[in-house]
């Protein structure tokens, strides 16, 4: 595992540690592991994942 | 049997038109000139293994597709094509992807994806200069993680961003209390409050109450029958629409004043931008407006030809990344999030009564206004966003201006609303339920806003708390195996440097992350019993070698799987003594590796090739030279010989003017190693071109000092007559000069012999390694560690 990959996997494990759920935590990661993602991407990723959140 | 690449074919890629280069699985070192390819080696072997060339990338208007490919060719030519042993397989990559990779070579082509191999000059270049604030980028950048630091910025910004939006729907809630507040004058704190108050001033008019919240929307309906039916009851719908939307508008004074508050933070940042402290970030903005004035398309600091645009474009996205790193910025985010708002509101407001002027001939004349108004308002949106991005301040006086057209126009269209309700003419009793219904309307449209406020809060709410967790929880992963790796590397970065600088009186060095920073390393040299930063204890050559240890240390630790290492002119500031180490350490620790190493320093290549001849590895690498480059060919390599041995077929050849010009290059390289290994009092010269008038004298007399009453005076003494006798011959052979002709093939060889002479004397008879002055012993030494009968002559007491 190179140290980039090491890096995203403690960082799924720290969301799953509070509760994430995985197809978002995956869905995230590959958002952030594209060469240029932008805030407005980030948030709308996040603004969608509340949303379901505010639905349940 | 581990994998080796066994040759490196290249198509169409940066300087490179076209290359072969056949390694029978051995190593490479490479010298040529700046700009004649070298690097585009690295970035093959780059590209070939991950897919792309990290430093070509990520930079505004800097692409792989675009700037990868030789200029006269385009992204579909672009190839790279390995040939690996054992096995005798050939992979091939394009911008299409990779060939399908044969299963015997799936997992190192795997670990060539995943590990960091190749060291760049210009990462050693920004760890030498970097503060050490900047350092934990630099030091990410030796191990291949620094773009990890872009990521984490993107997330600090969404938490600010949303953050922002979380302080300014609160404010918009309670100013939309404040507004129900004042129509129903009453203070309320929540929206419950708001039906027992309304049912108190339906009463005292008369008029029947409203169970719920929820009906209020059907109040008016319900008593808009009681009103006459010459009374136009659209028209008194549109209008009191029309009243509601121009609530809605105005735009507060004190807004203004925070507005002028906002934007003399913005300028804050923007003059500390171009205060010329130093820390990076001024070192780059420094560095932007050198490139920008100069117009030149050849680096101010290295002569190298550089793309203009390109590097413009990267400087600045890196100055984009610093600033936007710092927390005055990121508060600064937070506070122009509700102005940025309350223009999205206006202009939204503006738009929606646009649609309903029409109706009305007083009011339609005021269509045009309103049109320029939502014009202006975008381009104000424009520009405070990016004065959020620090690239401007808020245009205060525009935002002023619009503000008082935008606030007169309401209120002109609030007086003509009255106007109009006055010439629909309701009688007293229809007027006391018009404004009962213009009552409620407003009410129930004021309450609809809030409810849909507050619904938005908790989305905006939760999504700042999950961007929080985010953010942090990246924060920490970068934060935590960044400080694994560096207690991993930290004993293996000491035990290369030590290798390096063996009688330096080196303690501890200590890497780790801060803490309680955001990404902030801290990098400690212990020296000469003081410990501290490196910069305030050693030299640019010490920094230069000690970024070489922690990428050394790095692959040494983390890349067991992975057995090919680029060294890319890594030892630019690194003395003359110290790379002969360096060349040792590579040659002593890192034989399970192909190593390929590219080089513009002719000393360097030497010192690598003497330490293969003392190590017994000739046979484990090619040396190669770039002998000429231009763009149609690319890079024209031939193996190099040891020069001696090209001053011989010289003179074989009868070539005076190519041997003796050669010789002379010898001689000065000899002459600047016997000055360096025998710490000679070389007189200082500011621009560091030393030439052989320069260092003769110095070197005569030190080494004839040192080896007075011992076995080799005698040689030395000779060589230096020898060559007082024949080094005028140095000049002429070099430049275009009459004398040239004068000379004999005789004499040219009686110079050349006498260079090779000094060489001989000044090198360990057993290993062919340099001898050094070594000052503990006070004797002149085989400089090789694993010579194994190495020379040491005792140099007299007198020294």
């Amino acid at each position: 595992m190179s140290i980039k990959d090491e890096i995203f996997h403690e960082f799924a494990k720290g969301l799953k540690t509070k509760g994430l759920p995985d197809g978002f935590i995956d869905r995230l990661s590959s958002l952030l592991k594209e060469n240029k993602v932008t805030e407005e991407q980030m948030i709308e990723l996040i603004r969608g994942a509340s949303l379901d959140v505010d639905k349940d | 049997m581990s994998t080796k690449i066994k040759a490196i074919h290249i198509k169409a890629l940066r300087g490179i038109s076209a290359l072969n280069l056949e390694l029978n699985g051995k190593n490479l070192v490479l010298k040529g000139d700046n700009g004649t390819g070298k690097s585009s080696i690295g970035d093959a072997l780059e590209f070939f293994f991950t897919g792309q060339v990290a430093h070509l990338k990520g930079a505004e208007g800097l692409s792989n597709k675009k700037h990868l490919p030789h200029v006269n060719f385009t992204d579909k030519d672009l190839a790279v094509k390995l040939h690996f042993d054992p096995g005798n397989i050939s992979v091939k990559r394009t911008f299409k992807g990779i060939d399908n990779i044969p299963p015997r070579l799936k997992e190192y082509i795997e670990e060539g994806r995943h590990s960091t191999f190749i060291l760049r000059r210009a990462q050693i270049l920004e760890f030498i200069n970097s503060k050490p604030a900047d350092r934990y980028r630099s030091l990410g950048n030796i191990i291949g993680i620094a773009d990890l630091d872009e990521k984490e910025l993107v997330l600090m910004g969404v938490r600010d961003e949303l953050k922002g939006r979380v302080e300014s729907i609160q404010s918009e809630y309670k100013e939309i209390l404040n507004e129900i507040s004042e129509l129903i004058q009453k203070k309320i704190s929540k929206i419950d409050e708001v039906l027992s108050r309304l049912n108190n001033m339906l009463k005292q008019k008369g008029l029947p109450t409203v169970d719920l919240l929820t009906e209020l929307n059907n109040y008016s309906k319900e008593l808009i029958p009681n009103i006459r039916a010459t009374v136009n009851k659209e028209d008194l719908a549109s209008v009191t629409a029309i009243q509601t939307i121009l609530m809605d508008i105005p735009i507060p004074g004190e807004f203004l004043h925070d507005t002028k508050e906002l934007n003399s933070k913005i300028e804050e940042l923007i003059r500390k931008r171009s205060k010329s402290y130093t820390n990076e970030q001024s070192l780059l903005e420094l560095a932007k407006d050198v490139i920008a004035e100069k117009e030149s398309d050849i680096c101010p600091v290295c002569n190298q030809p550089i793309n203009r645009t390109e590097l413009l474009e990267s400087l600045s996205q890196r100055i984009k990344t610093l600033i936007g790193l710092t927390k005055e910025a990121s508060n600064l985010r937070t506070s122009i999030e509700p102005l940025k708002s309350t223009i999205d509101r206006v202009v939204s407001r503006l738009e929606d009564l646009l649609g309903k002027l029409s109706r009305f001939d007083k009011l339609s004349i005021y269509s045009r206004e309103i049109e320029t108004l939502i014009h202006d308002g975008k381009k104000l949106q424009e520009k405070i966003a990016s004065a959020k991005q620090l690239n401007n301040l808020i245009p205060v006086d525009d935002l002023i201006n619009w503000s008082s057209k935008v606030n007169k126009v309401t209120s002109n269209l609030q007086n003509e609303c009255k106007n109009l309700l006055n010439e629909i003419g309701p009688t007293e009793e229809e007027k006391n339920i018009i404004e009962a219904i213009d009552l409620v309307t407003r009410v129930s449209v004021k309450l609809n806003q809030a409810m849909k406020i507050q619904r938005d809060l908790e989305i905006n709410k939760s999504s700042f708390r999950l961007a929080e967790i985010i953010f942090s929880s990246f924060s920490n992963a970068k934060k935590q195996i960044t400080h694994k790796i560096y207690s991993e590397i930290q004993s293996g970065i000491k035990n290369a440097y030590l290798a390096i600088h063996p009688n330096e009186p080196i303690g501890d060095i200590e890497l780790a992350v801060k803490e309680k920073r955001r990404a902030s390393a801290k990098l400690d040299l212990e020296l000469f019993g003081k410990k501290g930063d490196p910069r305030a204890l050693s030299s640019e050559g010490h920094l230069d070698s000690l970024g070489l240890c922690i990428f050394l240390a790095f692959i040494k630790k983390f890349n067991t799987k992975f057995g090919l290492m680029v060294l890319d002119d890594v030892v630019t500031s690194i003395d003359s003594r110290h790379r002969q180490n360096i060349a040792k350490l590579i040659m002593n620790e890192f034989r399970d590796k192909q190593i390929i190493i590219t080089t513009h320093d002719e000393v360097w290549f030497e010192h690598l090739r003497a330490c293969q001849k003392a190590f017994g590895l000739e046979g484990n690498f090619i040396n190669y030279e770039i002998i000429n480059w231009d763009l149609v060919t690319g890079p024209q390599l031939k193996k190099a010989k040891i020069l001696w041995e090209e001053i011989q077929e010289d003179i074989k050849r009868g070539d005076k003017i190519a041997a003796g010009n050669k010789a002379r290059q010898y001689l000065e390289r000899l002459l600047k190693e016997a000055c360096n290994n025998t710490q000679a009092a070389v007189p200082y010269k500011l621009d560091g071109r030393y030439e052989i008038g320069d260092l003769f004298e110095a070197a005569k007399q030190r080494l004839q000092k040192l080896t007075k009453g011992t076995s080799i005076e005698n040689s030395i003494v000779k060589c230096f007559q020898e060559l007082s006798r024949t080094t005028f011959m140095a000049n002429p052979l070099s430049h275009d000069n009459v004398l040239q002709e004068e000379l004999s093939l005789e004499e040219v060889r009686g110079f050349c012999d006498a260079v090779h002479n000094l060489d001989e004397t000044l090198s360990c008879p057993f290993c062919h390694n340099r001898l050094i002055y070594d000052k503990q012993f006070r004797a002149l030494r085989c400089s090789s560690e694993k010579c194994e009968d190495p020379i040491s002559i005792e140099v007299p007491q007198t020294v």
